[in-house]
């Protein structure tokens, strides 16, 4: 008997505990949505130079993610901000408006910034989203802003998820 | 008369109504509605205000006119989806290198929906077959903008068994007139007109099956905003003066085109039980 009790708590356990795990797995494109739709954390400036362009930092703690709102922009030139990933690898990057940002340049080089698509999660809130893929650690990277109407724009760049055999966005 | 007659008779005449509401004459699906509202929406990125828009190369262009021609509006499917079309995201047909969220990446940069890619497997974008049409066929006056309403399909709106997962509207001639002011220039503003041969058409994904697990009765609301970047990639300095339409040469006229091919129509399905 005792036995009998003792595997049930130990299903309920490993059952309460799977279910704890599923729950709490994390939703990449959602949680990005739920980010840029409660505003930014940081205030950023592009420049007209890249040389003077100011850094984005790239969001590692996802519940966390750190939402800039980039000012600066013009209609006239376009405009910078750089980023450096510490590793090799991808990161993501959550525009809350499409068509401003209109290039990539890897050590002042421009390269190719691939089709931006929405976030399948919030289209209305995220309309463009990048993944730029194979990025070289400590490596400087800008992104081109405008020209644009626009005078600002919310940007969220985080490392990558799970690689892309799932659904993200 | 024994108790259970009257639950018999109940049961039987409730099967047998049954039996009609989802027998013949109302086939896996039936349209109740379409709409589409298309016109010109410049967008956050380059509205200038009172009318001017912002192109890419900083020209600023005020849009005085733009008609495209549009064929019959189509609902499609892709004959025998899912057997030899399907492919696995996780491993990428040839061409491609990553595929997510509905989407794939090309080794040349662009980006296909997985319908897109059925479709090329299935032997490129003739593979698609229309399930249901809707009679267009006139221009449409993006600038002003149409609302289009159809309740009458051009066969029936009765339709059997498919897996409807694109729309599309064949576009023919474009006509656009414009104003623009080159600012880095400093050069008065001058007057464009251009006439161009847009042959393609508009698209957007859909997701309606049409089979027994479905509400069957269908109405659908689509939209199709051609946004600012439409002069995109032009120089328009080389398109002065104006004072008639221009020809475009083969690469503005690609530019052009694509441009206006970037339109999607943007699909909203409602499902109702008759």
């Amino acid at each position: 008997m005792r036995g009998i009790w003792s595997l049930t708590i130990w299903l309920t356990t490993l059952l309460f505990l799977l279910g704890c795990s599923a729950e709490e797995e994390e939703n990449f494109p959602l949680a990005m949505c739920e980010a840029i739709a409660e505003g930014a954390t940081t205030d950023l400036v592009a420049s007209a130079d890249i040389g003077s362009a100011p850094e984005l930092s790239i969001t590692e703690d996802h519940e966390n993610a750190q939402v800039n709102m980039i000012t600066g922009l013009s209609d006239a030139e376009a405009t910078y901000i750089t980023f450096s990933s510490e590793v090799d690898g991808g990161v993501v990057l959550f525009a809350d408006t499409a068509a401003v940002v209109t290039g990539l340049f890897e050590d002042g080089n421009q390269t190719t910034l691939p089709a931006g698509i929405p976030n399948d999660e919030c289209e209305a809130d995220i309309p463009e989203h990048w993944h730029l893929e194979d990025l070289m650690g400590g490596t400087a990277y800008a992104l081109q802003i405008g020209p644009t109407a626009a005078t600002e724009l919310h940007l969220l760049i985080a490392y990558h998820v799970g690689a892309h055999d799932h659904e993200d966005g | 008369m024994r108790w259970w007659q009257p639950v018999l008779a109940a049961g039987s005449l409730a099967l047998s109504v049954s039996g009609c509401a989802s027998g013949p004459g109302h086939g896996f699906g039936e349209i109740a509605g379409v709409s589409l509202d298309a016109r010109y929406a410049p967008g956050v990125a380059r509205d200038l205000g009172d009318g001017w828009a912002l192109t890419d190369q900083g020209y600023r262009v005020r849009i005085d006119g733009l008609v495209v021609e549009g064929g019959d509006l189509q609902l499609e499917q892709l004959p025998g989806a899912g057997a030899d079309t399907s492919f696995d995201p996780a491993n990428p047909p040839v061409g491609f290198t990553l595929c997510h969220g509905g989407h794939c990446h090309a080794e040349d940069g662009s980006l296909w929906t997985y319908e897109d890619i059925e479709a090329e497997l299935a032997g490129g974008e003739g593979a698609w077959t229309p399930v249901v049409a809707f009679e267009l066929d006139r221009a449409l006056d993006l600038l002003a903008g149409e609302v289009l309403v159809w309740s009458d399909c051009d066969s029936s709106c009765i339709l059997p068994a498919a897996n409807i997962q694109r729309v599309s509207l064949p576009l023919g001639a474009l006509h656009l007139e414009a104003t623009i002011w080159d600012d880095a220039a400093g050069t008065t503003e001058w007057s464009l007109v251009l006439q161009a041969d847009i042959s393609g058409s508009w698209a957007g994904t859909l997701d309606l099956p049409l089979d027994r697990d479905h509400d069957p009765l269908v109405t659908l609301d689509l939209t199709a905003n051609v946004n600012g970047l439409l002069l995109d990639g032009l120089d328009l300095a080389e398109l002065q003066p104006g004072g008639g339409p221009l020809p475009l040469d083969a690469t503005a006229t690609a530019a052009l085109v694509a441009n206006l091919h970037m339109t999607e129509l943007m699909g909203s399905v409602h499902r109702e039980p008759f």
